[in-house]
């Protein structure tokens, strides 16, 4: 763990402490205010002098301070050799020889007290010094690290974030065993004071890049930082862009293969989520199974998901404007069967399609909410019922249930979930514009939400990259996933210092690994080299 | 904030303008569109001509004497289910899934407009996919024709024109029970005659092509009713000018295919050989080669026809079909034959000056001087079509006999 | 991380193919099946090479001045109001080039998809989208066009490949003709396609490697140049010459009666509506954007976002005066005839300038 810095809180105090321990206690109560929780512990040290504890109870460890402090401190003098009966030197005297916690600081200043007793740590006053010894004895009761929920893989770590900055930390570390890796932490929310924590890798992550988040985050001013989304809304580039121009993730390996890339990411104590910036649109479609899976395998996933992901946008468009507008687009005689289907419908298309979106949308919406036995009977009694009453009742045509169903499964199908409500969303303006020019409004529209992705930057990096502009060699890793022993240089777009992830000279020894087998043999050698790769993390 | 507070003013205003001005001005729901999936155009009797509504004009002095009748067959919505039929769910009751109506007009254009004024939904020709024309419009009236059908936008290029023998408002009655809709039953005929090589691909484009292209005449498919269900491909209705001339057999259309060198071949031919008795060849490749000259000013053609083919049947004979030698026997007497049938088919096409073969186009590509020096119009290489020599020679190449030996 | 010189050869390459590749597409077959019947698309080579000429001509220019644009350095050359008194023309040009570009286009998207829309809506959405992406600046500007060009390129070459298979090698030859009055009328015209290729005056000043701006602008017109003689291939192989000359919309008919096998994939109209309606928002929003930079630097100022919201308004009118398809086809012709004239009149001007100043200095120095 790393020392923890005393950081002074915003009013520096001019008193400091006085050699009376009731006046401090008196003075350091009023600060502290009323408290249930409070506690105020006095006892006699070493058996001689007066001293008291204040501490939290709720925040603190009670076992381990009566294991390591106040057995100690409470002890005859005659337990600790080389006791110096000497109140000047009592404090460095407790903190060299009696106590054994890993953490403290000692403290002069009476102002400063309060904020350290608020994050946990317990104070120590002793009559005649006029110093206190802070002691970090914050214990806090976390649930025990589980698989995320959000970002569910077939193949891959199951570990996901909990809500306390230091086990995600530790997880980080865990994953990246490097000197390079650095963590730096700054409390942030002038009430909640929360802690956060900006991680990046310091040989590869671009040092323009890493001054610029730094940036962004030391201009928040705001009293409460709850959770990495309020963050997220503080940092981001266009905060009226429907996209998110900042990927989170519940998961440390994909924060960790992000670092590798040279991005950067923020942690926020007390939520499970880990902020990666630049995020670019490239990253909203891929998964970890992308990479842990065989790359054939993970390029063709990848090449559904982005069909899905289309589906989810265009669908309801295009099925609009073919149906209202230009029906000798469809074959005749489906045609012919479709206008059968329709016959008894009172509304158009297009409302019919917004009637039936929206109900879709309450579904989705009302099944997350739920506890999750209820939810998938819902969704279940949702599809079947509604979707079949509907038709039976005239309201909808089956089709209509089809392309709506169809829609709503692609959506589910991307997998970063912000981006999936943006194209989720954003296909109402089309449904309405294709509803208004038939195929010339869809193309209209369409036009605008890709002027705007090219339009949008991610912290400096346009977000369409590596696309637009791009070089070729970024390509590798967008819409296809190569060998990962073919990806020997990190993306480019991120101006990171450092390109190379493998030596020059592997790729060619994989290729001609597979020319020289041949044949037959072809395909074995491939996944043997893969899973050979497999081991090494992205 | 003042860019805030703009951005949302500019929302708002989006907003209010798309609601007040916006409107979905095509917007027509497909059950509401009156489908034309088929059209019948016959020249109109004196009787019919009497119904003539008044809708296009008010005055008829100026305008052509002759009437047409169109009949149109239009797709019901609901009457065709959606999805595979569960076999006969609509019963035994048949209720057709078209409606037929018919009008009669000055014009083509005239009679749509009157058809209009009959029926609610707005008529849409998107999928108007067969136009079956009677013999009698396409000797007199192809112009008019052709001009509405180039002009609309709604009219596609792949729809096929046929030219009936007889009635054509006939084949807008016949209910076959291979398709659910009659017009399409006529249009998966076609496009399977072309499949199975029964017929060029000849959609409403490629006669217009012909049409317009100085050394080719156009041709259309000729078709019959038989036992009022049954539509039988009888031959082509060629073109000279902008009016059908004649109309062939159907075995020519095999020989018209051959010279052109379409494949796949679809057509066997039965013949009575000298000594092998009679037989039956089923063509299944055709290639052909066309060398032109120029000789004492006139073009000079010469088509080489290379086929492929197949025995299908043999007998009324001793000798068996057991020998390469045997084979090509076959072949050669084959050749002979149908050599005769083609010469006929060009000589037919010359004497009513209707190059359906393209054979200006030849000449015009590869000898463009002669080419400049003569033709002027389209009118000038019909002329001279009549009288160019033309030699086809045929290769038969016999490969398999089927499943029996001898 | 964000110096100005961002645009690649490539990208400057794309920037032009997809400016050139627009509402022309449509009708291109029957003017050059008018100029020279089967041997149309040697018509069409022919105008390549003169838009490459004339293309040549401005874009060595603008090399010699890697840092300024045309308008800085032109009135070094010319002397201020003479500068001003082209810039303004040209402006005009450009203005009326958006107008009846977008005029052609409405007059397409109603005769074809859409017979009760009013022209003026389809006119004013396209003509609003090009303004609210003309706000950006110019390297978002390529990125438009770099994005778009595939999009472009790949339907159409789908569609002609489609119809390819069909096309029959008689209806194109005699392939070579004698170059004739029509002949060269033919050339012309289609070189009128290519005049949008001035936007290199615009990406010169941001291009990494400003000495390759010939380079990029001949990879673009070869690009786009291949697209339309394809195109002319494609309609004049399937129907004919005298077929082509009589279809109003010949690249139209040739995609509609595209099919994949037998009625197997045949509606390929939507692919098409697509491909054009791209097509014609990139070539518009690069004439809007010049449009708007050149009226921007009449007047003076920062950047061209005023300038293009006060051009909306003034090119939906100019699209709206013709009174009716001929009038259009007719000024857009004539039109081209004068932007010919001036933009060749104006870069040779300048290039004796230059060569006569240069000559003048050696003759100081020497």
């Amino acid at each position: 763990m790393q020392k923890q810095q005393s950081c002074p809180p915003s009013a520096p105090g001019t008193d400091s402490l006085s050699h009376s321990l009731t006046g401090n206690l008196k003075s350091l109560l009023n600060l502290l205010g009323q408290s249930g929780d409070l506690v105020v512990r006095d006892f006699l040290l070493f058996g001689k002098y007066q001293a008291s504890m204040v501490f939290f109870s709720s925040m603190v460890s009670q076992e381990q301070i009566q294991e390591h402090i106040l057995k100690p401190l409470m002890a005859r003098p005659s337990g600790h050799p080389g006791f110096t009966d000497n109140l000047a030197d009592m404090v460095h005297y407790i903190w060299n020889t009696a106590v054994q916690v890993t953490q403290g600081t000692t403290e002069q200043l009476i102002s400063f007290l309060p904020p350290a007793i608020v994050k946990g740590e317990l104070v120590l006053l002793i009559e005649g010094v006029n110093e206190a010894l802070l002691l970090d004895m914050r214990q806090i009761d976390m649930r025990g690290v589980e698989q995320p929920q959000t970002e569910q893989v077939i193949r891959g770590p199951r570990e996901g974030y909990v809500e306390k900055l230091e086990n995600n930390l530790a997880l980080l570390r865990y994953r990246l065993q490097s000197t390079d890796f650095r963590i730096e932490i700054s409390p942030l929310g002038t009430r909640t004071q929360s802690r956060v924590a900006l991680c990046y890798l310091d040989s590869v992550a671009d040092p323009q890049l890493v001054a610029e988040a730094m940036h962004r985050i030391s201009i928040i001013d705001t009293d409460s930082i709850i959770d990495a989304g309020y963050i997220e809304q503080f940092i981001e580039d266009q905060p009226l862009s429907p996209f998110p121009q900042v990927q989170s993730t519940e998961r440390p390996d994909k924060t960790v293969a992000a670092l590798l890339e040279g991005r950067v990411a923020i942690l926020v104590d007390g939520s499970p989520f880990a902020l990666v910036v630049p995020a670019l649109f490239n990253q909203f479609f891929q998964t970890v199974d992308d990479y842990t899976e065989r790359f054939i395998m993970g390029s063709l996933i990848r090449l559904i998901r982005l069909v899905a992901l289309s589906f989810s946008l265009f669908f309801p468009a295009i099925y609009v404007s073919v149906i209202s507008f230009n029906p000798e687009l469809m074959p005749t005689d489906f045609a012919v069967a479709i206008s059968g289907g329709r016959a008894g419908v009172p509304f158009p298309a297009v409302i019919e399609v917004l009637i039936m979106e929206v109900s879709m949308e309450v579904l989705r919406e009302a099944t997350i909410r739920l506890p999750q036995m209820i939810g998938g009977a819902l969704s279940i009694v949702g599809v079947l019922v509604i979707g079949q009453a509907a038709v039976a009742a005239g309201l909808a045509s089956p089709i209509t249930v089809v392309i709506v169903a169809l829609t709503t499964i692609g959506s589910f199908a991307t997998p970063a979930y912000n981006a999936a409500i943006a194209l989720r969303m954003l296909r109402f303006p089309l449904i309405i514009l294709a509803g208004m020019f038939g195929m010339y409004g869809g193309m209209i529209g369409t036009i605008l939400i890709i002027n705007h992705l090219l339009f949008l930057e991610s912290f400096g990096v346009p977000y369409m990259s590596p696309f637009i502009p791009g070089k070729w060699r970024d390509w590798k890793d967008t819409l296809v996933r190569v060998p990962l022993w073919w990806m020997r240089r990190r993306p480019s777009f991120l101006h990171i210092q450092d390109s190379s992830r493998l030596p020059a000279s592997t790729p060619g020894a994989y290729a001609d690994q597979i020319l020289q087998q041949g044949g037959e043999a072809d395909e074995h050698s491939k996944a043997d080299h893969n899973a050979a790769s497999g081991s090494r993390d992205q | 904030m003042k860019l805030i507070r703009r951005f949302l003013l500019t929302i708002a205003v989006l907003i209010m303008s798309s609601l007040l001005l916006a409107g979905c001005w095509d917007q027509v729901e497909i059950e509401d569109r009156a489908l034309v999936l088929g059209l019948s155009i016959d020249a109109a009797s004196p009787e019919q001509a009497a119904q003539e509504e008044k809708v296009t004009h008010l005055n008829e002095d100026s305008l052509p004497k002759e009437f047409i009748t169109v009949t149109a067959q239009i797709a019901v919505p609901g009457r065709v289910p959606l999805g595979p039929g569960s076999g006969s769910s609509s019963g035994g009751s048949k209720t057709s899934p078209v409606w037929v109506v018919t009008v009669v007009g000055h014009t083509l254009d005239d009679a749509m407009n009157n058809l209009q004024q009959q029926i609610a939904d707005p008529r849409y020709l998107v999928h108007l996919r067969v136009i079956i024309i009677s013999e009698e419009i396409a000797r007199g009236r192809m112009g008019e024709l052709n001009d509405y059908l180039r002009r609309n936008p709604e009219i596609r290029r792949r729809t096929w024109l046929l030219v009936s023998e007889g009635k054509a408002s006939v084949f807008m009655d016949v209910d076959p029970p291979l398709q659910r809709v009659p017009t399409l039953y006529i249009l998966s005929m076609m496009e399977k005659a072309v499949i199975t090589g029964k017929f060029p691909r000849d959609f409403l484009g490629t006669f217009w092509s012909a049409d317009s292209k100085w050394g080719q005449s156009a041709y259309l498919p000729y078709v019959a009713l038989r036992n009022k269900e049954n539509i039988l491909i009888n031959g082509l209705a060629y073109f000279s000018g902008n009016q059908m001339v004649n109309t062939t057999k159907p075995l020519e259309i095999g020989a018209f295919m051959a010279v052109q060198g379409i494949d796949p071949g679809g057509y066997s031919t039965l013949f009575t050989t000298k000594n092998m008795g009679i037989v039956m060849i089923k063509t299944n490749r055709r290639f052909t080669k066309v060398s032109s000259t120029i000789q004492n000013g006139k073009p000079c053609l010469v088509y080489e026809l290379f086929l492929e083919g197949d025995l299908e049947e043999h007998f009324d004979s001793k000798q068996p079909v057991n020998s390469s030698a045997a084979l090509h026997e076959i072949e050669l007497e084959f050749n002979q034959q149908a050599q005769g049938v083609v010469s006929a088919l060009i000589r037919h096409t010359q004497v009513d000056h209707s190059d359906i073969f393209g054979m200006g186009e030849i000449i015009r590509a590869r000898h463009p001087q002669y080419w400049k020096q003569h033709i002027h119009e389209k009118k000038d290489w019909e002329e001279i079509y009549g009288g160019i020599q033309v030699e086809a020679k045929l290769h038969m190449h016999l490969r398999r006999v089927g499943l029996k030996d001898r | 991380m964000n110096t100005p010189r961002q645009i690649t050869t490539l990208r400057a390459a794309a920037v032009i193919s997809s400016t050139i590749i627009g509402v022309g597409i449509l009708s291109f077959p029957r003017y050059m099946a008018i100029a020279g019947g089967s041997s149309a698309p040697f018509v069409a080579f022919c105008g390549i090479v003169i838009s490459f000429i004339t293309f040549w001509l401005l874009a060595s220019l603008c090399r010699r001045f890697p840092r300024e644009p045309l308008f800085v350095f032109s009135r070094r050359l010319l002397g201020g109001p003479l500068a001003f008194v082209f810039t303004l023309l040209i402006f005009l040009i450009f203005t009326l080039l958006t107008g009846l570009t977008l005029r052609q286009f409405g007059d397409v998207a109603t005769t074809v998809l859409y017979k009760k829309t009013p022209i003026e809506a389809t006119i004013f959405l396209m003509l609003l989208i090009c303004q609210l992406s003309a706000r950006r600046s110019i390297i978002k500007f390529s990125y438009i066009h770099f994005f778009y060009l595939p999009l472009i390129i790949g339907p159409t070459v789908l569609i002609t490949l489609i119809s390819m298979r069909n096309i029959d090698l008689l209806n194109l030859q005699p392939v070579l003709t004698m170059p004739s009055v029509s002949f060269w009328r033919g050339a012309r015209e289609a070189s009128y396609l290519f005049q949008s290729s001035f936007v290199i005056i615009l990406l010169v000043p941001y291009m990494q490697k400003p000495k390759q701006a010939v380079r990029a602008g001949a990879l673009g017109i070869a690009v786009a140049g291949l697209l339309y003689l394809l195109i002319v291939i494609a309609s004049v192989g399937l129907f004919g010459s005298e077929e082509t000359k009589l279809l109003i919309y010949p690249t139209l008919e040739s995609a509609r009666s595209a099919a994949v096998g037998e009625g197997f994939l045949e509606r390929l109209d939507a692919l098409f509506i697509v491909l054009w309606v791209i097509s014609v928002y990139t070539t518009v929003y690069t004439t809007y954007y010049l449009a708007a930079v050149l009226l921007q630097n009449l007047c003076n100022f920062q950047d061209q976002r005023s300038t293009s919201t006060v051009l909306l308004p003034l090119v939906f009118i100019t699209a709206m005066l013709p009174s009716n398809v001929f009038e259009t086809y007719t000024w857009s012709l004539t039109l081209g005839n004068v932007s010919l004239v001036v933009l060749t009149g104006y870069v040779a001007l300048l290039w004796a300038l230059f060569l006569f100043r240069r000559f003048r200095k050696k003759g100081a120095s020497g």
